[in-house]
């Protein structure tokens, strides 16, 4: 696949682990983490274009957003997002390749495993618009 | 009297407060490190499974979830009072240096490299790394590949970077497959070489710092570290050991469940870290230091060969008992070549792929004590459990609690040496932060994160007048 996926989030969270649901469904190619780290910079300059996957507070649940990512520098690395890896793609490795971001919205992200049904809707939309931006 | 507060400090795990007070002529008088917040594992996990420990304490932390779980794995083999096949003992060590090598990665190049590359006074909104990657891009890019080396290794091994369940009591719950092996064998001697060429550049500009040096909590202390039972260094396994700032050998061949024999625990009113000392000399006398440089301190080899020649160089320099906190820097990097030695070593053990990873038992002892070398230091988890298995008590004594009296003591000579009250600059303050980050805390261990960071310093009067101000 041309198109990188990381899916990330906590799945002990509840419905914060839609990212990584996503990207496990993709299997081999994609990503799934619990955060992104700097160490991602490298793998994502490598990259012909990366799709993000995050539970998002903001999208009603059962629904998602595709957001724009650009590259955002920033010197704090308690806290990754999309932008500041692709800030550091672009710094340490010569290239930030395009980028979105899609969030998924989420129901609870209170202490425990497994997706609400409103957040599962979602990650199966997000694997529809992933898979027809791939064409896979 | 006048007040300093840096709060929080910024590029260390976790988050931690600084005060230094001033007398009236704006000399220091007395400095300490705050840890401002309590995690709980201690108390809430009573009335666990023992078998739940390691996957709950491996939460404690994402820097260092791997110590925790082997720290904790090993209680808990002693409550099911089994011997671990030995290939499940060479796995759990190779996870390990997979995550020595990551987490020294993290702290030389991400957190400490901004001071000693770019220097302790350079403009702060620089000194962070981005400016890193502006300035030197190579060494940054080096960082980056040696952390991922060390996390790769860890998902190879065990499943996932962070958190992995693969570690369980007994052993670990799958064999190595020749894939992971050879995949990890690839990798290695590119992060053997960038670790060789970061240990070249440290001693060509280590003795630039030399007032740092100086006074960067270059005080006597007692050491402690596991070594084997000819005194090499041990990350995994081995005993306990004591050794005084002057080189001598103060105790040895500490069995875990004797821990408590020697290492008392004391508070502090002003931290929620707790405060170990070495228990036959007390509070006072008894602060000992842990970590990389303690390592190095009280082994008397690393047992690999590029290692050991650094090991022997580090001590030429140095002495016996290197002192200076700020040589915990070189010993860490000393330590992640060991850890790549030995992982290339433990690698090429035919054993290593064996199927026989775990044993099988339930409680056949109400008490274990399970103790491994964290990056930052010994790590004891100590639990009490009931006839069906119940947590009933549990003891975790961090890396950065050992160090807690050390730190405290460190800051106060670094702000001694370096603060002015009357004219106060940031370069001062950095090197405040700065003693506390080459310790390497992981404050995760014991508070939990809360806020950004952010550096806020007040300069007060003797009555509460603010007269100056820096913020970060």
């Amino acid at each position: 696949m041309n198109t990188l996926v990381i899916g990330y989030g906590n799945s002990l969270r509840g419905d914060d682990g839609a990212g990584p649901f996503v990207a496990r469904q993709l299997g081999a190619g994609a990503i799934a983490c619990h955060q992104l780290t700097p160490e991602l910079a490298e793998t994502i300059s490598q990259a012909p274009q990366v799709v993000f996957v995050d539970a998002h507070a903001g999208v009603h649940a059962g629904q998602i957003a595709v957001l724009s990512v650009e590259p955002r520098a920033s010197a704090a690395t308690h806290r990754f997002d999309p932008g500041t890896l692709l800030a550091w793609s672009q710094l340490l490795y010569g290239r930030a390749p395009a980028a979105i971001l899609i969030g998924i919205g989420g129901k609870s992200f209170a202490l425990g495993e497994g997706l609400s049904p409103a957040a599962k809707r979602g990650a199966r939309e997000a694997l529809r618009a992933i898979r027809k931006m791939t064409g896979q | 009297m006048k007040t300093i507060r840096i709060d929080p400090v910024t590029r260390i795990e976790g988050h931690a407060r600084i005060t230094i007070q001033l007398n009236d002529e704006g000399r220091v008088t007395d400095a300490q490190l705050h840890v401002t917040q309590v995690r709980g594992f201690e108390k809430f996990t009573e009335g666990r499974p023992f078998y739940e420990m390691p996957s709950i304490t491996a939460r404690i932390c994402g820097i260092c979830p791997v110590s925790h779980l082997l720290a904790s794995v090993k209680a808990c083999d002693a409550i099911m009072a089994v011997q671990i096949p030995e290939t499940a003992a060479l796995l759990r060590e190779l996870l390990h240096c997979g995550q020595f090598v990551q987490s020294h990665a993290l702290s030389f190049f991400h957190l400490s490299a901004p001071d000693l590359l770019l220097g302790m006074d350079s403009d702060p909104a620089r000194r962070n790394v981005l400016g890193l990657i502006e300035q030197h891009p190579e060494r940054a890019r080096n960082g980056i590949a040696l952390r991922k080396f060390g996390q790769q290794a860890i998902e190879w091994l065990a499943g996932e970077r962070i958190h992995p369940s693969w570690t369980v009591p007994g052993g670990v719950n799958a064999p190595l497959s020749p894939e992971a092996r050879d995949r990890i064998l690839a990798e290695l001697p590119a992060a053997k070489a960038i670790v060789r060429r970061t240990l070249a550049f440290f001693k060509g500009v280590v003795d630039q710092f030399a007032e740092e040096i100086a006074n960067f909590g270059n005080i006597p202390t007692l050491y402690a570290g596991l070594v084997d039972a000819t005194g090499g260094l041990q990350l995994y396994d081995g005993k306990l050991r004591f050794r005084d700032a002057e080189g001598n050998l103060v105790a040895d061949q500490i069995r875990a469940p004797q821990y408590a024999q020697y290492i008392a625990e004391t508070t502090l009113p002003t931290s929620y870290l707790k405060a170990p000392y070495y228990k036959p000399l007390g509070v006072s006398d008894g602060v000992y230091r842990v970590g990389p440089l303690a390592r190095l301190n009280v082994a008397d080899r690393c047992g690999t060969p590029e290692a050991d020649a650094e090991f022997a160089e580090f001590h030429q320099r140095y002495g016996r008992a290197a002192g200076s906190a700020f040589h915990y820097h070189y010993a860490r990097l000393i330590e992640a070549l060991y850890a790549l030695e030995r992982m290339e070593a433990l690698l090429a053990d035919q054993a290593i792929l064996d199927k026989h990873v775990r044993a099988h038992a339930g409680v056949n002892a109400l008490e274990g004590v399970g103790i491994a070398e964290a990056p930052r230091g010994v790590l004891i988890h100590h639990y009490k459990v009931d006839e069906n298995g119940a947590i009933r008590w549990a003891n975790l004594i961090v890396a950065t609690g050992h160090n807690n009296l050390a730190m405290n003591r460190s800051v106060r000579q670094v702000s001694e040496h370096f603060i002015d009250g009357n004219h106060l600059r940031e370069g001062m303050l950095n090197r405040v932060s700065a003693v506390v980050r080459a310790y390497d805390p992981c404050l995760s261990c014991s508070t939990h994160a809360a806020g950004m960071p952010d550096i806020h310093v007040r300069l007060l009067g003797a009555d509460g007048t603010l007269l100056d101000e820096l913020r970060q």
